[in-house]
């Protein structure tokens, strides 16, 4: 039977909780160094978006989602009510991912590394390889997909340009924000370590 | 019993990538005897309700997904289903163009 406990686990990866609620306009972002793992968030009026201060994602990290921030990706609040957000610390931030990705450019694990993605938003985001670019974009969910009937039939408090995790990058299969220059995206990966 | 530990996030012993334009039939991969393996993401695109994604052991075909599954019948696109497989029962699905990535277990 393998030894289950000899690998590095998320859990143990997460050392700590942070839970801060803002009050008008403000950022939860992470200091230098530090990634964290959003559990969940509200707000009394909305207006979460990703950003990396300058550019922005109009989108929701909304309760249930699992999304990982760093210094230079983090959730800026730019409601008038209330909103508070919940996170674990991942203090080993070399195994996160996370990124803006502008239109045109690829969310692509390096030679022998293997991605597994936990959210991404905004863009136009498809799986890319030696075949191209899928014909179709998201909007996808990570587990089992379908492709949106219109009114999209998805829960309302996640945006339709959202996945839930699951897809695993390599670097022959991978991710491409086929938006135009300028339409930006966001994705969050951590990586699996592997023999490969 | 304790669960003391997640097998998703144990090193993974191999990563395998499935990239292929298959105009007809299906490709399949086969771990060798006595790995295990688990589906990480997969992606065809093909005609609908002759593109499948599902099991075989060389003889039946066990059915999980098809295009005509889906609303517009044209993509399909599943991450991390949690869909082991091995040298008796493993991995067949086409045609069409098809991406898939899976990592080994055992």
């Amino acid at each position: 039977m393998a030894d289950f406990l000899s690998a590095p686990t998320l859990v143990k990866l997460v050392t700590a909780s942070r839970t801060q609620s803002l009050t008008g306009v403000g950022d939860f972002r992470p200091n230098l160094g530090e990634a964290w793992l959003v559990w969940g968030a509200q707000a009394t009026s909305g207006g979460f978006s990703f950003t990396d201060g300058v550019n922005s994602i109009n989108s929701s990290p909304d309760s249930g989602s699992a999304t990982l921030i760093t210094n230079s990706t983090y959730i800026h609040h730019s409601g008038s009510g209330v909103a508070v957000i919940s996170a674990g610390l991942i203090s080993e931030a070399q195994w996160i991912v996370s990124a803006l990705v502008n239109g045109g450019a690829d969310f692509r694990p390096p030679l022998g590394e293997a991605w597994i993605v936990t959210a991404c938003n905004g863009g136009d985001f498809r799986l890319a390889s030696a075949q191209g670019v899928a014909a179709d974009s998201v909007p996808y969910r990570g587990l089992f997909n379908e492709k949106w009937d219109a009114p999209p039939n998805i829960p309302p408090s996640l945006d339709q340009n959202a996945m839930w995790p699951g897809l695993l990058l390599t670097n022959a299969v991978y991710l491409r924000n086929a938006a135009a220059a300028g339409t930006y995206g966001f994705v969050s990966a951590y990586k699996i370590p592997t023999t490969v | 019993m304790a669960i003391k530990s997640s097998f998703l996030f144990r090193p993974a012993l191999g990563v395998n990538v499935i990239d292929q334009n298959i105009s007809s039939g299906k490709v399949t991969f086969q771990p060798n005897l006595g790995e295990l393996w688990m589906l990480g993401t997969v992606s065809v695109e093909g005609t609908p309700s002759t593109t499948t994604i599902g099991l075989t052991d060389g003889t039946n075909f066990f059915q999980f997904y098809n295009l005509t599954q889906t609303a517009q019948s044209s993509h399909n696109l599943i991450g991390l289903l949690p869909l082991f497989f091995d040298n008796g029962l493993y991995l067949s699905l086409g045609p069409g163009k098809v991406r898939a990535t899976m990592f080994r277990l055992m």
